[in-house]
């Protein structure tokens, strides 16, 4: 177990930053899994466990995510605020304002339905099933517009940042 | 084999990547062989781990950020005037049913890193791309490391068998490094595998150099480079001299497309290669069984009904020895 944790921590973490906002976050839920595995019969191979463990840990945050949106919500903010003031975020994760500023002049340049799957995916955690349906298009569709989306944000921010770095 | 591309940016065919891996992630149901593959990715290249990070980073960012939703009436004329709508509507349903299959297979292409080692699983086919834009197509349970310097460009197959895309750079050699020599090529296609036996190298387009020997890098010691051209295949094992033949590549590479082609090879190294797409490992016991001459083919996953079929061909017996072991031996 203990090998399994020293070679898969950082991708799992990585793999749960995908479902959860904070790393803090990512790393209860990446503790809660590694317990449950730990009850668990070990004589398996380790190539089985390690895909054991991203599952549950997988399980553990989608359940979170719901407890999240449904009668937990006023507990939760209060509890998440508190770990982000313990924990504060790496130094290059706080946004500026003029970044989130850029985020959102980016995302104007993009047409209309690419926009909107972003908005509606990031903001209101809408699945992409729901907003093929809302969209009148594919999901295959609104994976490509969120492809789209990031993809043209993140050029831009970092177009950006190379402008900051080598003044002209 | 698709030819070769020319990237206009790298680091935009990274950044996609990088998405395609956060929102498959993202999917409700991950299967694992998803999450594998995409730790292999992370491993490839540190530039991959920095696009990842940077996803994740703009996605956490994003959610303060001043962003409004689309008004109905915008979102009507996206790109599209209302006359054309219904008809991109029907288009895009026709499309979608007939892509929707391959994109669930689909795999996120892979760009390598200078120092990557990747190593594929049992039964797992991977293309990756070099970092000179180069493709290699890696077999099941294959094992690479790349090392570029500016004079050459050199990748370490340790185990395994891959076909290599070898994009032309004069004066920088594109060499293939084997535990039993190596295969120097300048754009070229190319196909190596290698087993406890033997070293076999087949080119499909243009030609390769191979030396062998004790010190590869001693001119005194080591053995006179062997010369192939397109359609040719050499077969070089220790202390006995190379064994140049003719041979249709487009056999030698059928593994790339699932199914391993073997034309009068001996069983000892056809069992090597079928055990990198075997569930079960599969052992010979006697040595005249591995030297067997076997013509024939073996599709990836369907290795079982296979290994039940080689009694009708050979004076063999198929024993199961555990539930990940099966035994080849003379019958009776």
């Amino acid at each position: 177990m203990e090998r399994l944790y020293s070679e898969h921590n950082q991708a799992l973490i990585r793999f749960l930053m995908t479902r959860v906002d904070s790393e803090q976050e990512a790393q209860d839920v990446a503790h809660e899994a590694y317990v449950r595995m730990l009850q668990l019969d070990t004589r398996g191979a380790i190539s089985y466990l390690s895909a054991y463990l991203f599952k549950t840990a997988a399980n553990i945050a989608i359940d979170r995510i719901r407890r999240t949106q449904t009668g937990e919500r006023v507990h939760q903010s209060v509890s998440r605020s508190l770990t982000e003031a313990a924990f504060p975020a790496p130094e290059h994760e706080i946004a500026s304002r003029q970044e989130l500023e850029l985020i959102a002049r980016s995302l104007e340049e993009l047409p209309p339905k690419c926009r909107q799957a972003f908005y509606l995916h990031r903001i209101h955690d809408m699945s992409l099933d729901d907003i093929a349906r809302e969209l009148r298009v594919t999901k295959r569709m609104v994976h490509h517009y969120l492809l789209r989306a990031i993809v043209h944000c993140r050029s831009r921010l970092n177009a950006a940042a190379q402008i900051a770095e080598d003044p002209l | 084999m698709s030819p070769l591309k020319n990237n206009p940016s790298p680091h935009t065919e990274r950044l996609e990547e990088a998405t395609e891996w956060w929102l498959r992630l993202r999917e409700p149901n991950v299967p694992p062989d998803v999450v594998a593959d995409w730790m292999l990715w992370c491993e490839a290249a540190a530039e991959n781990r920095e696009a990842f990070a940077s996803i994740q980073s703009l996605w956490h960012q994003a959610k303060s950020a001043p962003l409004e939703p689309v008004s109905r009436g915008r979102l009507r004329f996206d790109g599209w005037s209302r006359r054309v709508l219904p008809w991109a509507i029907a288009a895009g349903a026709a499309i979608a049913v007939s892509v929707s299959v391959p994109w669930l297979q689909q795999r996120v292409s892979m760009h390598t890193g200078n120092g990557a080692a990747i190593a594929t699983r049992v039964g797992i086919n991977r293309e990756i791309v070099l970092p000179d834009g180069s493709q290699a197509t890696l077999g099941g349970a294959t094992a690479l490391t790349i090392s570029y310097t500016t004079e050459r460009r050199t990748v370490s197959l340790n185990s395994g068998e891959a076909f290599f895309e070898v994009r032309s750079e004069p004066g920088r050699p594109f060499i293939v490094q084997t535990p039993s020599g190596r295969v120097a090529a300048v754009g070229t296609a190319f196909n190596v595998r290698i087993d406890d036996h033997a070293l076999r190298v087949t080119v499909s387009h243009g030609s390769v150099e191979i030396v062998t020997g004790a010190s590869a890098t001693n001119l005194a010691e080591r053995n006179p480079p062997v010369w192939l051209r397109a359609g040719q295949q050499a077969v070089l094992r220790p202390n006995d001299a190379p064994v140049t033949s003719a041979i249709d590549p487009h056999v030698v590479t059928a593994w790339t497309t699932g199914t391993l082609k073997f034309i009068d090879e001996p069983l000892v190294s056809v069992i090597a290669a079928v055990n990198r797409y075997s569930p079960t490992r599969i052992e010979i016991r006697g040595g005249d069984v591995g030297n067997l001459r076997y013509t024939g083919t073996v599709v990836s996953g369907r290795v079982e009904e296979w290994l039940a079929a080689l009694p009708n061909a050979f004076p063999i017996e198929v024993v199961s020895q555990d539930s990940d072991r099966v035994i080849l031996r003379p019958r009776g």
